[in-house]
């Protein structure tokens, strides 16, 4: 109890309300401007909770991830396109709204939706993580290598352009990983004579360079301006009684995006296309789907935002981030001195239950600067891009050279910036891959020579403990399960053509 | 066929390339004054690179697969427009980081910010100015002044 009201204390400080008011201000406008990922906002704004104190450095990242995640539906239902990868399925409902004149009721739900579902995975990670995280405490060193694998494998078994590739940019993150002072034996890997390189790569700039510069340079070679042009918002608003009739698709929504959020390697997308199948299939009007429906736009806006607290579980509890934000969200805390973990839990209990009701409360302060910022989401939007993207770099190298006050870290993330666009435009998209594969490597590594030394050297610890095995099975499922289904559906392909 | 396949998976023969060197460099690179701490030490990366060389060719043998059963009907270029526009900012960069002790961080930035919005395709005179003017002071102020970040000042004191 004391540690609750310590920790209502701490999210009720000024610090930490405006850290909240800041970081849902510039989720919004992050999210809404299309090519700006939550991932990215989160990664550009890493190095302003440096001289923060804990609590409110990650309450401000968490307010831009939860408010980006939100407003990716503004360029979605104004101009129709995605303001983030989350939005897309927000596309099929939210643009039709608007062509029937309905702009502001869609921007209404989206945000009455999102926030609804926010708040619902926000009591879920309040309930729930502490149990996780009492359980993970039993966890030893096989135990911590079999999830560490699962973090990734999943992550790669979930790529879009094939397990193999998500694969091979796991490896090369894990190699990554490996650079600077072997945690275990205390000799040097991989420095090549450079001595900043000794404390290893570092994770900020890589994540600046891998999330934020490679999309600035993906943006310049396609060379688009602006997205759109002009668009108006009518008054017509929508009343929280209007949205009753939706209460059911909501919750509905909201718990298949808490349970997609909680798997590592799922995302906002997947869920909300996930709750619009499943919404579609239960409606009483499946025909207005697509043709503009408020019901579809409330499925789809509530399920992606309620990713956004279950995505936290794993990260705070076991310290196995399931995305790119939370990959970089574990970054802030990693910054600040702290592990993500049960321990975490243990030691720091005031700070996770600052980090929970600050979820909450970053919600509750999107409503209101939604609300207030609607009418202006408009010309958000049509910020063209010869503004948007020397700003964006700029911030992107002082960001990076802030982390020490060195030009190193700068480096850094310009060499991950260019080897993260060049990749991904010869066929390996899944950066999120190598991301998570630089954080998780040094856990992995340590864990996995441990349970060795503890074995004897006898990989047999591996498959002997009951959750090691099972853990690892779901790792090599994640791999083989995807390859099954392509080989399904290559040969029903063939059968088909045959016919 | 080969040319295209190498052309369209750069990124493949890239992982190999780099896979490769970086074990043939293992031996010089992770050195102990015991044998046994140094090939505990390789372990880890040995297994990684290795994994990552194998699989990279995989995905090179099933893109190749690929491209047989669907032989593309143009050749699409490596180099583009837009490429060339991306490789101009990343000499610009690479000139900021080089310059920005030298000249002092309001100067450098404006110059990097003018050639990015150029590139970008901004035309409109105000709208450079007022960007390569803003900006810089904006983020100097933001980042030194309330982030108490270092950066080089040198012309402004």
């Amino acid at each position: 109890m004391d540690m609750l009201l310590s920790s209502l204390a701490n999210v009720f400080t000024l610090s930490a309300i405006l850290a909240m008011l800041g970081g849902s201000a510039v989720g919004m406008l992050i999210g809404s401007m299309p090519g700006l990922s939550a991932s990215m906002g989160v990664a550009l704004f890493l190095p302003f909770t440096f001289g923060m104190d804990a609590s409110s450095g990650i309450l401000l990242l968490i307010s831009i991830y939860c408010s980006a995640i939100y407003s990716g539906s503004i360029s979605a239902i104004l101009i129709n396109t995605p303001g983030t990868s989350a939005a897309t399925a927000t596309l099929l409902d939210g643009f039709a709204l608007t062509k029937k004149g309905k702009a502001r009721k869609a921007l209404d739900m989206s945000l009455q939706a999102s926030v609804i579902g926010g708040l619902l995975s926000g009591v879920v990670l309040l309930a729930f993580a502490p149990q996780i995280a009492r359980w993970a405490l039993t966890f030893g060193p096989a135990e911590y290598f079999a999830l560490g694998l699962m973090g990734l494998t999943i992550i790669a078994g979930v790529s879009s352009e094939g397990v193999v590739k998500g694969l091979v940019l796991g490896c090369f993150g894990f190699f990554i990983s490996t650079i600077g002072v072997d945690p275990v034996s205390g000799i040097t890997r991989f420095t090549l004579g450079v001595k900043d390189l000794i404390s290893g790569v570092d994770q900020i700039p890589a994540m600046i360079g891998l999330f934020a510069i490679a999309e600035m340079f993906t943006q310049i070679e396609s060379g688009a301006m602006r997205l759109t042009g002009d668009v108006k918002i009518d008054k017509d608003r929508l009343s929280w009684r209007e949205m009753l009739p939706f209460k059911n698709v909501i919750l509905k929504s909201s718990v298949i995006g808490m349970i997609v959020g909680a798997i590592p390697g799922t995302g906002s997308g997947t869920a909300a296309f996930l709750a619009y199948k499943t919404a579609k299939g239960s409606s009483k009007h499946p025909e207005e789907y697509g043709q503009g429906s408020l019901e579809a736009l409330s499925a789809t806006e509530s399920a992606n935002n309620a990713v956004t607290g279950a995505a936290l579980i794993p990260m705070l509890t076991l310290g196995i981030p399931g995305d790119a934000v939370t990959a970089i969200l574990m970054g802030g805390l990693t910054i600040q001195g702290l592990a993500p973990g049960p321990q975490l839990f243990e030691k720091n209990g005031v700070l996770v239950y600052t980090i929970m009701i600050g979820f909450l409360v970053a919600n509750i302060i999107m409503y209101f600067e939604g609300k207030l910022a609607i009418r202006g989401f408009s010309k958000i939007c049509n910020i063209p891009n010869y503004i948007l993207i020397p700003v964006v770099i700029c911030c992107c190298l002082v960001g990076a050279f802030a982390v020490h006050n060195s030009l190193y870290a700068v480096k850094v993330a310009l060499v991950f910036g260019i080897i993260a666009y060049l990749i991904s435009r010869f066929g390996y998209k899944n950066l999120v891959a190598v991301l998570i594969a630089i954080i998780l490597g040094p856990i992995v590594e340590q864990n996995f020579r441990r349970a060795l030394v503890l074995s004897g050297g006898s990989p047999s610890i591996f498959f002997t403990r009951p959750i090691c095995l099972v853990i690892i099975l779901i790792s090599v499922g994640s791999i083989v399960w995807p390859l099954i289904k392509a080989h399904k559906k290559r040969t029903s392909a063939a059968t088909k053509v045959e016919k | 066929m080969l040319l295209q396949l190498l052309k369209k998976n750069a990124a493949s023969v890239f992982f190999i390339v780099f896979g490769v060197a970086a074990l043939a460099m293992m031996g010089t690179q992770i050195v102990s004054g015991s044998a046994t701490i140094a090939a505990e030490s390789r372990q880890f990366p040995t297994l990684m690179l290795s994994m990552m060389v194998i699989l990279s060719a995989l995905s090179l043998v099933i893109e190749y697969v690929k491209l047989r059963k669907n032989p593309p009907e143009t050749s699409t270029p490596v180099f583009t427009a837009g490429m060339r526009k991306v490789l101009i900012v990343i000499i610009a960069i690479t000139l900021w980081i080089v310059l920005l002790t030298k000249v002092g961080f309001i100067l450098c930035t404006a110059a990097l910010l003018l050639v990015i919005t150029l590139v970008a395709g901004n035309r409109k005179p105000l709208s450079i100015a007022l960007l390569t003017v803003v900006c810089p002071l904006l983020v100097y102020y933001i980042f030194s002044q309330l982030l108490n970040t270092r950066l080089p000042e040198i012309l402004f004191k």
